[in-house]
């Protein structure tokens, strides 16, 4: 599990990349269930894909602009 | 720091601003400096940023970062996720930026580089950042309302529908035109029709790594998938070279619309992670980086601008488009300055992200102000052009003929320097065989990225790379537009199942394949005539279509300031209410006089109805299908304008019945809740 202050400069790079590109973040994901819900059991990282792919195209896709 | 300090300080920033309108605007040498562009633009957005951004934020909104934002509250771990306001800002701006700010400033350069500028700059301080920052505030307040539902709530019911309606034509008409664009720069182009289609099974393998391979590794694989898309570009020359493979990718106009129909149907029936998203990732990655190598190239060559000021063709006889100065300045530069897209990005799903509610000005404002730069920078590349070679790539056949003797006498006729072998060498440079009448403002807009890339370069040591860079350009324009058009098919469908649904309740089934194949045909379909169209127009499509995809954006611009104006009003802010008022009766004189003007002008270039009247007589064989393409575009502007008419008087009523106490004001806020982030301040 990471904790933001505990990342590297690459790791924070990564995560906000993630961010802007609409990426799924899986480690983000842990951490959140660990705060969240701990001793719940978390999604597989295909199950968590299969999970983002499903809400972020839930309406047809992202609105993109012109 | 000191006030006085401060005073001086932001006193020499304005003043260095107008130097930069006053350089700009009183030019009568050969060239002026892109510097000028710059500091104008960068100094007017800095003051804009600070003063009246921050005016909205505190006297309007009176934006309280004591109060929890939806992000906070909810933080699912999904949607809602608070997320630090600079990762938020990117995130935005990739969601706002697209063709738009690119393709309009370049058409809009035929009136010269000043009054696009112009309306660029002071567009975007008064009308389009005021939008987004308002609708994105307006939505963080209703748990990221969409702007639909909020029309709904805030007006009325049938603002809501007038809203869903419009946004459904306005999808429509906007895939035409930017598919015409595409159309337009990869027909007879082996290299950039090449490098295209090996976008497709590139995004394939990304599609199935992410998958199966390593699933939800989406980065690496979009890397990987950038690396090869680089190996695609460096091997459309070896192509274009080859006279048996470039035979095979040099496709007719008409060929490459089809490719693009049967592209945007296949991409809304296949499941989302083969096509779909990977294309998604690789587009967003090349569109932040390519605007930031232009932005950086412009800072480190500054370019002489050699278009004029202002052209004669203020008057309305422009060859790119018909009608005048105003109000077809206004609707050609659409996204730049303000878009009524952006509304609908503003309430998706940024204002969830939010982390606290005065994180709202830099990305709702901010992130307008920087895609108004995208904008300039595009005007910026069209005007680094000699403006004969500018009109000949921009100018349909029909006006400027078809070989160059023809093209260098009609342009010298217009009083611009011209010179056949100029333009060939030209050419040549870019690795294209022919670049006159490439319509739509993609090629022209590439040639000029081309030309600032290549002497980036070549002041960095390197040279030869012109052609590479043209083709880079193409690339990049054609790879985020085609995004646009796969996911607007699929937004598209979704939205037809779902207005389908309420006549055959199966037909709403996303996921039942003679549902999504009848409603993805339909919508691809629908692009697809108008797309058609465009390509067998005579006059190259692009004087029709665009003004149409202008007037229908700046009139979603007009519902979403609308619907600003009656919740600042609901606020009791109504004395602040100019704020957004202003912008949208401006933008509703302008829709309105270009709207009715195209339907009804007496010209046969401009107006529709002259343009059939003119073909009464005519024997030619598509002269029944030009007049029917007349009456539709007719009625589809007339359309667009009653809409719009309609949502403004709705909400006027409630305006009227609310300041006249008539009516007791309901806001659908969500109700306050402290934020624990405010504690640690």
């Amino acid at each position: 599990m990471l904790r933001e202050t505990d990342m590297t400069v690459v790791q924070r790079l990564g995560r906000a990349i993630r961010v802007v590109f609409g990426m799924p973040d899986y480690d983000r994901y842990l951490t959140h269930r660990e705060a969240a819900h701990p001793g719940e059991p978390a999604l597989s990282p295909s199950d968590y894909y299969a999970q983002h792919l499903k809400r972020r195209y839930e309406s047809g896709g992202p609105t993109r602009c012109c | 720091m000191p006030k006085t300090l401060s005073v001086i300080a932001w006193a020499a920033v304005s003043l260095l601003g107008a130097s930069g309108f006053a350089m700009l605007a009183m030019n009568r040498g050969e060239t002026i400096s892109a510097a000028w562009m710059v500091i104008a633009a960068v100094c007017t957005y800095v003051v804009a940023y600070r003063f009246y951004s921050r005016f909205i934020a505190t006297r309007l909104m009176a934006l309280d970062d004591r109060r929890a934002t939806p992000a906070e509250r909810i933080n699912n771990g999904r949607d809602f996720v608070p997320t630090h306001k600079w990762v938020l800002y990117g995130h935005h701006f990739a969601a706002i930026a697209g063709a738009g700010p690119l393709v309009g400033p370049v058409l809009a350069a035929q009136f010269g580089y000043l009054p696009g500028t112009l309306w660029l700059i002071i567009g975007v301080v008064f009308a389009g950042a005021v939008q987004d920052f308002v609708i994105l505030f307006a939505s963080m307040r209703r748990n990221g309302r969409s702007l639909g539902q909020m029309a709904k709530e805030e007006v009325n019911r049938v603002t809501g529908v007038a809203a869903m309606i419009a946004i459904l034509m306005i999808m429509i008409i906007l895939l035409a035109v930017l598919a015409l664009v595409v159309v337009r720069a990869l027909a007879e182009s082996p290299w950039g029709a090449f490098t295209l289609a090996c976008t497709i099974p590139i995004a394939f393998g990304m599609g199935w790594w992410m998958k199966v391979l390593r699933p939800g590794k989406t980065l690496e694989a979009t890397i990987g998938g950038v690396a090869l898309l680089m190996v695609a570009l460096w091997g459309g020359r070896l192509v274009a070279e080859n006279p048996a493979w470039a035979a095979v990718f040099t496709l007719k106009p008409t060929t490459t619309a089809a490719w693009l129909i049967g592209y945007g149907f296949i991409a809304s029936v296949l499941p989302v992670w083969m096509l779909l998203c990977p294309r998604d990732y690789l587009s967003t990655f090349l569109k932040i980086g390519a605007v930031a190598a232009l932005a950086l190239g412009i800072l480190l060559v500054l370019p002489p601008l050699k278009m004029p000021p202002v052209t004669q063709f203020i008057d309305g006889t422009g060859p790119i488009f018909a009608g005048k100065l105003f109000p077809f300045a206004f609707i050609t530069i659409a996204c730049g300055a303000v878009s009524g897209f952006h509304a609908l990005v503003a309430s998706g799903t940024t204002p969830k992200m939010l982390t606290r509610e005065s994180d709202a000005r830099l990305i709702g404002y901010g992130g307008m102000l920087t895609e108004s730069f995208v904008g300039v920078m595009a005007m910026t590349a069209a005007c680094v052009l000699d403006p004969g070679i500018y009109f000949a790539i921009n100018a349909p056949a029909a006006i400027i003929g078809t070989n160059l003797d023809q093209v260098a006498q009609t342009i010298q006729g217009w009083g611009f320097t011209f010179s056949a072998a100029d333009m060939q060498a030209l050419t040549t440079q870019m690795g294209e065989t022919s670049l006159l009448s490439r319509t739509g403002g993609a090629p022209s807009l590439a040639v000029g990225m081309a030309v600032i890339f290549s002497s980036a370069t070549a002041k960095l040591g390197g040279s030869g790379f012109t052609a590479m860079w043209y083709h880079f350009a193409i690339m990049f324009e054609a790879l985020f537009i085609l995004t646009t058009i796969d996911t607007g098919t699929r937004v598209g469908r979704f939205m037809l199942q779902e207005v389908g649904g309420h006549v055959w309740p199966r037909f709403a089934e996303v996921s039942w394949y003679p549902s999504i194949v009848i409603s993805s045909a339909m919508i691809a379909g629908g692009w697809g005539y108008f797309l058609v169209q465009g390509v067998l127009d005579p006059l190259g499509g692009i004087n029709s279509l665009w003004p149409m995809f202008g007037i229908s954006n700046q009139l979603l611009a007009c519902i979403a300031l609308t619907v600003g104006t009656t919740v600042i009003i609901k606020m009791k802010k109504a004395r602040y209410a100019w704020v957004t008022m202003v912008p949208m009766a401006w933008l509703a004189v302008t829709t309105l006089t270009a709207g009715w003007q195209k339907v009804f002008a007496a010209d046969p270039k401009l107006g529709f109805l002259a343009h059939a009247a003119s073909l009464a007589t005519s024997t030619a064989a598509n002269a029944g299908r030009l007049r029917f393409n007349d009456y539709l575009n007719s009625t589809l502007t007339v359309i667009f304008m009653s809409v719009v008419v309609l949502v403004i008087l709705a909400a006027a009523r409630e305006w009227y019945l609310v300041l006249g106490g008539k009516k007791q004001p309901v806001l659908q806020e969500s109700p306050f809740v402290q934020s624990a982030y405010a504690a640690g301040d």
